[in-house]
Formats: structure tokens, sequence, C-alpha cells
């Protein structure tokens, strides 16, 4: 069904029974962003990504950016300096060419920005309708930064957990193209690659970064269920997540929750708290951690809490899978 | 109002959006020594009847169907699969939001017959409504409604007429903008309970409690800036133009009398039931407990299969999948 590759509760349950059952290795396993593959110096991260967006233009970006913007912020969380991605291109049959140069144009400067060689490609053309539009698959390759030491397993009790950017934005520009419901609000994706951000982190407060994820599909909510467990869970406070002003109305009109909804220049992390201060000082100086925001912390007891603007704490649950416009 | 002795005020709040609102904002938490929050029948698709559900289902796998629908329909479970199953078989489905999109896919899709999924309350209604007029006005031979309409005071009326704990209640706000609410004055008249109309912040919530808790005597009040006695004359006129009352079935309620609508005589070719020949069919059994659930009378936390056999991933009922039912309130905001 469609709603197993939507992030959320469906997502991981089909990763675990399928997708691990035929493919699990210890590589794999993990489920980190990156691949770390272990015996050549220095250690490489490897990563893959699939983007079947639609529609494949929308404001502020197009599939370009998001394949290449994808690729190298899942290296870039892991510890990693992004070097080299495949970009594969599966066309339907009628594409304007016109349209795929937007697109590889697109894809190419974000590769530019980012310093990272698009080293090898493929490209398909599929009959009309058996595929929509464009679809690329992509494969990434950086090398870890020395000081990297980025594990869920790390997180301590009393740890920092910072959002970088303001949230919402991505999806409901998408949502909105997608579904042509006419609102007009300043939305556009937050697409950017955030390598230059993350590695800046990583030089400066090494191992005190202990974990990293760039808030995508599932959105913010699935995002710090993956990174609790057993070691500590976390309190977030609501008020204290950077939120897109348009996106928060958005959402509101929609009946639908910013913190499940996917971005794609966003990251969380979370730091010793001797590093908190710093690492704001550093993602703030980044042209895309201009909102970065301390959001909560480390707490014992394995679950995900959000305390509400009214101060009472509740548990916040990953997505069951799409996030779908409401009745009313 | 005269506070309960030992125990906190019952609150019937009768929207799903205020169900999920009091679970998100913590209001449930906060509250809990004053006021006890039950969830009423005010989510359209945990009322909606199983059988209708299924034939929602089986209109989306027929050839040449294309179904318009709210997102929130789309994982409720039929007796075999659900639409996002229909989906993965080769359905053709729509999300839309305008329900007016539904009209504009029939123009677009001239060789397909559309039908919109027209599940809600009065909120609803009027944009079912103006489909009709909009598809008529346009002569489109290929546009067809499902409807599944319900109105709310009906319901109300049978949960106070069983024996009942409730002492108060949040009345729908957007419900309140197109009938007016004057249509619940029967809480005060007949049943010597307060209500009051509110919005769906929390503050707004909050607001609508504290004028409850004030009130001297069985009252229907407005603390919705936007709700008027008696409502919004033209979306009323629409709703009266293409449709009429007719009995409805109601998922844990059985046949409730004048609570659903149907179309008029005029707009019933826009009837995907009459057209596609949906035939009535009886309730399949259901180990689901909506009916307790949906009448106020268990919490979702006290059905023996929340959270264990009735999952979001594995739902018995749509009261655990749809945006608005009791049960994904509790559960996704850990209660």
């Amino acid at each position: 069904m469609l709603s197993h590759g939507a992030g959320g509760q469906q997502s991981a349950a089909f990763i675990k029974r399928i997708i691990l059952k035929y493919f699990g290795n210890p590589v794999l396993n993990s489920l980190e962003d990156a691949a770390l593959l272990k015996n050549t110096p220095p250690d490489i991260a490897f990563t893959t990504d699939s983007f079947v967006v639609d529609p494949v233009f929308f404001p502020g970006g197009n599939i370009g950016d998001l394949a290449v913007c994808g690729t190298v912020n899942d290296l870039a969380v892991r510890g990693a300096r992004p070097k080299y991605i495949s970009l594969s291109l599966i066309l339907e049959e009628g594409l304007a060419f016109a349209d795929l140069k937007k697109i590889l144009a697109a894809a190419a400067a974000r590769a530019k920005e980012a310093g990272v060689t698009v080293a090898c490609g493929d490209t398909k053309v599929v009959p009309r309708g058996k595929c929509d539009k464009i679809f690329i698959n992509t494969a990434g390759i950086g090398h870890m930064l020395k000081n990297a030491a980025i594990s869920p397993a790390n997180i301590r009790v009393g740890d920092i957990v910072i959002a970088s950017g303001a949230l919402g934005g991505h999806s409901l520009a998408v949502m909105n193209a997608r579904h042509k419901l006419g609102i007009k609000a300043d939305l556009k994706t937050d697409s950017a690659p955030l390598n230059k951000m993350t590695a800046a982190l990583i030089e400066a407060l090494g191992p005190r970064v202990k974990a990293m994820r760039d808030i995508t599909r599932g959105g913010l909510s699935t995002v710090l269920n993956e990174l609790a467990g057993k070691r500590a869970g976390f309190e977030i406070e609501e008020q204290k997540i950077p939120v897109l002003p348009a996106a928060r109305a958005t959402a509101a009109l929609l009946g639908l929750d910013i913190l499940d909804m996917a971005n794609e220049g966003s990251i969380v992390c979370v730091l010793s708290p001797d590093a908190a201060e710093r690492a704001l000082r550093i993602m703030r100086a980044d042209k895309y951690g201009k909102n970065a925001q301390i959001i909560g912390r480390a707490v014992e007891g394995g679950k995900v809490l959000l305390a509400t603007a009214l101060g009472v704490h509740r548990l916040l649950r990953p997505p069951l899978g799409d996030v779908l416009p409401r009745i009313c | 109002m005269k506070l309960p002795a030992g125990r906190p005020l019952n609150i019937m709040e009768v929207c799903g959006t205020h169900t999920h609102a009091i679970a998100k904002s913590g209001l449930a938490q906060l509250l809990k020594d004053k006021v006890n929050f039950i969830s009423g029948p005010g989510c359209p698709v945990c009322v909606s009847a199983q059988s209708d559900i299924d034939a929602m289902i089986s209109l989306a796998l027929k050839p040449d169907v294309i179904i318009a629908t709210f997102g929130d329909m789309m994982r409720v479970p039929g007796t075999k699969i659900s639409l996002q199953g229909a989906a993965a078989k080769g359905a053709d489905i729509r999300i839309v939001y305008n329900p007016l999109d539904a009209v504009a896919l029939a123009r677009e899709n001239s060789g397909k017959k559309i039908v919109f999924l027209a599940v809600g309350f009065e909120t609803t209604a009027p944009h079912a409504a103006a489909c009709a007029l909009e598809a008529a006005r346009l002569k489109l031979k290929n546009f067809y409604i499902y409807c599944c309409l319900k109105t709310i005071p009906p319901a109300l009326k049978i949960i106070l007429d069983e024996k009942n704990d409730i002492d108060a209640f949040l009345l729908p706000g957007n419900v309140s903008v197109i009938t007016g609410y004057k249509i619940f004055d029967f809480i005060a008249r007949k049943y010597k309970k307060p209500a009051v109309v509110g919005g769906f912040s929390a503050a707004e919530i909050m607001e609508a409690v504290e004028t409850l808790l004030r009130a001297q005597k069985p009252l229907v009040g407005n603390t919705y800036a936007w709700a008027s006695p008696r409502g919004n004359i033209a979306a009323q006129k629409i709703i009266a133009r293409v449709f009429k009352p007719v009995d409805g079935k109601w998922r844990g309620f059985g046949l409730i009398k004048k609570s659903a609508l149907t179309f008029k005589r005029e707009f019933a070719r826009f009837d995907a039931a009459k057209v596609f020949g949906i035939k009535p069919a009886k309730e399949p059994p259901t180990k689901c407990r909506c009916a307790l659930i949906l009448k106020g009378k268990i919490k979702p936390s006290q059905c023996p299969y929340f959270g264990k056999a009735c999952t979001p991933l594995k739902p018995l009922g749509p009261c655990m999948v749809s945006a608005e039912g009791a049960c994904a309130a509790c559960y996704n905001n850990g209660q």
C-alpha cells in the first residue's frame, strides 16, 4: 500500500517485517540515516534514497533539489562530509525536456553548494503512465569526520535537544500543490543542504554532538521517537519548537499537526548540556539555521513527552503514515 | 452550576475536533480534578454505519469510478479492506479538501464516474449541496454523491433519553455557525442541562467550560464569536434545496429517526447509492465497543481491545483511525 512508504508507524513496520527480512545485514540493521562502512580509512558513510514527490515542482524547489539535499543531509547528520552521490533517473515517456533541465539544474546547483560530486548515474525511460513524470534514485558516500561520534546510544539524561529550522513549510507547500487546496500563504519548501552546518558542529564539539537527524518523513514526532530508547526519552516544550508562521496558520486551518510533517532542510540535534549554547551559536550563524532553538532535553523513561502551552505533559507519538487533509 | 459531590463535572464534548483539542492541549489532564470530558458522537467518520463504509469501498472498486474523499476516510476499516486497501488494488481515489474539487474532477474526466463521499454533519452538508447544485448547473452526467450526512441533535436526544451521567455539554462551534445554536435549546428546555457552544483552541474551550461552570440554570450559551442563534441562513437554504431529512443508520446507535440527509427527488440523479444500486445491508457484527464509546458510556481506555487488539495500525473500528475519533485521541496522546 502507498502508506508503507509514507514514514511513521506503517513504514517502520514495513521496514522491519519486509525489508530487513530480505536485506538485513549488520550495516543496514542499525537503520541510521547513513550506513557506516568500517575498515576503510577514513570510515565511509553510505546512503541511498528515492524521490517520487508529486508534484515534481512546488514553491521553493523541485524534485532535483530534494534528491541532492536529501542524500547530502542523510550523510551529514550521520557525521560525514558528503563526497559523492549517484543520480539515477526514471523518466516517464513524454516528460518535457524543459522540465527535466530545470530539475537537473536544481540538482547540479545543490550539489555545487554542498560540495559533492555526482559520481555516477543512470537514466531509464518508461512508457507513459508507468511512472509519474520523474523518479530519482540516489546513493551517497561521505567521509566520516574525525571527531564524529554520532549515535543515539550516546544520548544521556540531561542532554539538550535543538531543532535547526522553522518547521512545516515543505509539507504544506507540497500538499497545497498536490491536492490543489488553493491556500494563499507564504509556504515553500525548506529544502537545503545542511552539511556545512553539521560539519561545523562536529568540528567544534566532537563527541559532545550525540545524535542528529534530518526531520523528514514522519516529522519531528517520528524523529524524536526514533532517537528515544532505553537510555533516555525526551521532554519537548511545544512553544519552543520553531515553526514557520504561515505553516502554523495553514496547519490549524487543515486540522493537521506540524510535528508529523516532513521537512527537507531542518535537523534535530542532541548534545551534551555544556555544548548547547555553542551549538546554538554555530547553527544560527549558518544561513539554514537562523531559527535554531533549544526545544527540550533528554529525560528518564524512554518516552517522548510534549509539554503543551498549558504546561501539561502528553505523549508525542509518531504519525501512522501520510498526513491527510481532514473533514472539518 | 452546582458541582456534583464527590466527582468532577461530566461534560460531553459533541465534536471530534474538540475531543482532539482537549487531548492535544492537555486540557483533560489539567482540569481532571474539576472536569471529566466525555466524548460524544461528534466524529462523522466514527458514526458512519459499517454497511455505508463497505458500500463506499465497493464503489471505489467499480471500473471507471474515481472516488473523491476527505483524507479521514482512507484508513477507516471496512469489513474486508479500507479505502487505502482498495487503492492498493487499483481503485482511483483522490483526496479533496474542498468538495467542489470533486465537481472539477468530473469536468476533467468526462469518461469516468466521479463519486464524492459526503461524510459529515451540518458543517459538511452545505458543501455537498453546493456540489450537487454546481453539477446540475454544469449539466454533468458523471458526478455522484454517496450521501452519509447526519444531523447532531437526534443523536443527542437518544443519549439524553437513555440513562446517563452527563452534567453539561460543550457544543460544536462549527455546526452552530451553520445551524444556529437554537437547535440545541432542547438540551436546556427538556433535559434541564446547561450547554455552551465553544471554539476549538484550548483557550476557547476553557472559556466555554468557565461559562458552563458559572451557569446558574440550564441554558444554551455561546462563546464562539462566529456562531449565532439562527446560523447561516444561506447555507441552510442550500441544504434544504437539495436534501431532506430521513431516518439514518448510525454506527453504535442503530437507526435514528430523521437524523440523516438524503436527496430530494429533483437531485436524486446524483445519489450514488441509487445510481449504482447499493442495497441496504445489515450491520455486520463487530467486536468494537463503539456503541458504548460514542454514547459516552465508557472511555476508550475502558474498552478491552484499546491499545491491544485495536491500535491505529490494526483498528477494529473507525474511532481508532479517524482524525477526530475518540480512541485515536486517547491513543495518540497517551491517555
